[in-house]
């Protein structure tokens, strides 16, 4: 049955990452993005680790906290309200880069890499997109050719958040270009360890300026036989499934960010003094944080929705792409609000809500762009 | 080793606190927050306990859980709507003496939003146990207790014998926070609860104050062995020396 009440361990969760996001997180956030700090965002990444959100959904067999995505987006939640860069890095990890191999990899694979990931000694990455391939995964150039006990990948991945510092990279290439998406495999390349990976560009970005996406160029890149994910040609399909896995973390990282921007609103507006009183009694200001707040519980409510559905084992793709494009296009629209009720100031570096609305940009494109979530609902609505 | 912690739960000062809500957001107070911490941190083997005293007016559990999920290995919520410290340190005795045996005693000296009085000189008093008070730091090593104290002049190390009982004079500055493990952890822990009542008469177990005015000695020109014999004398004299404890380092430093 689905309970609208919280139960006193997911209060306590939600508690303890508000603590560490509003000591240890918040007081660098706003120099981490302004020097494009991301070691600092890994940092606090292996400082998660040890409180065991690094592992949060996975099994406890695994090293990992045996919980689900709902305490996932409620640790999200809290998490991207004070810093969106390292909520994109932490969702990276969980769904796009430890899910495929928890979800589709062999024993021996999940033993050995998962209690890594899960206690965040290792930090994950996901090598899908490519210059000539974005929303259309389909046309990946990146070739992988078995030879021997090895595969032997070319091409050049781009976008890879965490790529630079992970220490496991899933990544798709073409074990059949003939086959189209039916021809994509996954792999497991560990690019601390494997020759023939590079690392060849940062992307300067307008937000999330402390995570990094970096441009990766695979030249005979060597990954042993044993690191194929699933079967040949079943990779656009891990690929496919894990997205939707990420779409309710990109849904809880909209949502946290919205949150983020509208508490300051609030705040700032019941001590900023305009025509002898304070803006919040405004009623053009009162009614905007109105609609903050109603968009944000409308948003929150699917994601929950989302991510309680996956924790029941229940069809979850269109439940997902519902949150994702509500809950990005909200944060959207509440951080730009949030700028407009800061007046002239929320345009400076002083507050926060202007990075926060540089960082809600993304949420509308990335994991599947808005658009592509039109594209899955309406398919699903008009079967 | 078996190791109490006396903790208390307050009022949070960053929340709109209204008569609906004041029960249930209480925190756990920072400076027995410490307590537990250090607690946590001398605890070497899986079979040493962290035992949790808490005495509240309401049976809400919430705090003391807290406690558990920072370390704690079982919860012990007194419930009991006095005020007076010296009931309050008589319940908080005849609690800890069921424990049988017991190493350390950790606690704060104060809490955030009131004195707590004499508590902790009582229960030293009442167990016959010695007191170290004013502590800012403890670590454990070749079974003796190292005390880092803080008084007017001084700050001081004191290596002490166990048992004994600290009060903290620190509150949390670096907080730990409870993993993900330790929180799914807390309902596995055993809580039990006591009910006491203000009316029962056998709370009091009388203390004897003594109001005597001691001779202040003076030495100059002394080395640091020699004082260190005189004041353990001294001390000897007026019953002062509640254990074994010898001061390793002694240093002024203005503060």
């Amino acid at each position: 049955m689905y309970s609208l009440k919280f139960t006193e361990e997911q209060e306590r969760i939600c508690q303890m990452v508000k603590d560490f996001s509003l000591n240890e997180v918040a007081p660098g956030a706003k120099e981490r993005d302004i020097n494009g700090d991301f070691l600092g965002t890994r940092d606090l990444l292996k400082k998660m680790g040890k409180l065991g959100l690094m592992g949060i959904p996975y099994d406890k067999k695994y090293g990992g906290a045996g919980l689900g995505y709902l305490e996932y987006a409620l640790a999200g939640f809290e998490l991207n309200k004070v810093d969106a860069s390292l909520g994109i890095s932490y969702s990276v990890h969980i769904s796009l880069g430890t899910g495929p191999i928890y979800n589709f990899g062999n024993e021996e694979q999940k033993q050995k890499y998962l209690p890594k990931l899960c206690s965040g000694e290792y930090i994950a990455a996901f090598g899908l997109t490519e210059p000539c391939a974005g929303s259309d995964a389909s046309a990946s150039q990146c070739t992988a050719v078995k030879k021997g006990d090895k595969y032997i990948l070319n091409g050049t991945k781009c976008f890879t958040t965490n790529g630079e510092f992970a220490d496991v990279i899933v990544v798709f290439a073409m074990t059949n270009p003939e086959l189209g998406t039916k021809g994509i495999s996954a792999f497991i390349v560990e690019p601390k360890n494997y020759p023939g990976i590079k690392f060849i560009k940062r992307e300067a970005k307008m937000g999330i300026r402390a995570s990094v996406q970096n441009v990766i160029e695979m030249e005979n890149l060597e990954v042993p036989v044993e690191n194929l994910l699933g079967q040949e040609g079943k990779g656009f399909k891990i690929a496919m499934a894990t997205l939707d896995c990420g779409r309710i973390g990109v849904a809880a990282h909209a949502v946290g960010i919205a949150k983020g921007a509208y508490e300051y609103a609030l705040n700032y507006s019941k001590e900023r003094v305009q025509f002898g009183k304070p803006i919040s009694k405004l009623q053009v200001i009162a009614f905007k944080l109105a609609d903050m707040y109603n968009k944000i519980e409308a948003a929150e409510a699917v994601t929950l929705k989302a991510a309680w559905t996956k924790d029941e084992h229940a069809p979850y793709s269109i439940p997902a792409a519902v949150a994702k494009l509500t809950a990005t296009n909200v944060a959207m629209e509440v951080t730009t609000e949030a700028v407009q009720v800061l007046g002239g100031t929320g345009f400076t570096m002083d507050h926060p809500v202007e990075r926060m609305m540089r960082d809600a940009k993304i949420t509308q494109i990335y994991e599947g762009t808005n658009e592509i979530q039109k594209l899955v609902i309406s398919g699903a609505i008009l079967r | 080793m078996k190791i109490i912690v006396i903790a208390n739960e307050t009022f949070p000062t960053d929340q709109n606190l209204t008569l609906e809500n004041i029960n249930e957001k209480k925190i756990l107070n920072p400076y027995d927050e410490f307590a537990i911490q250090k607690a946590s941190e001398i605890k070497n083997h899986k079979n040493d306990e962290i035992i949790i005293f808490m005495i509240s007016k309401s049976d809400n559990l919430y705090c003391l859980k807290t406690c558990l999920g920072l370390g704690g290995t079982s919860g012990n919520l007194i419930i009991f709507k006095g005020n007076n410290p010296k009931d309050l340190a008589a319940i908080l005795v005849k609690e800890i003496k069921k424990q049988g045996t017991f190493d350390l005693i950790l606690t704060g000296e104060q809490d955030v939003n009131n004195p707590r009085g004499d508590i902790p000189y009582m229960i030293n008093s009442l167990l016959d146990v010695p007191l170290i008070s004013h502590c800012l730091d403890i670590h454990y090593s070749n079974n003796k207790l190292i005390c880092k104290k803080e008084t007017d002049d001084f700050l001081e190390e004191i290596s002490i014998n166990l048992p004994c009982i600290i009060s903290f004079r620190k509150n949390v500055y670096e907080p730990k926070y409870p993993s993900i493990n330790d929180i799914m952890s807390i309902n596995e822990k055993p809580i039990f609860l006591n009910y006491y009542n203000k009316s029962e008469n056998n709370l009091y177990l009388k203390l004897k104050i003594y109001n005597v005015k001691r001779q202040n000695k003076i030495y100059k020109n002394i080395d640091s062995d020699k004082a260190v014999k005189k004041i353990s004398t001294y001390l000897d004299e007026w019953g002062l020396n509640g254990g074994l404890y010898e001061y390793i380092n002694l240093f002024k430093s203005k503060k």
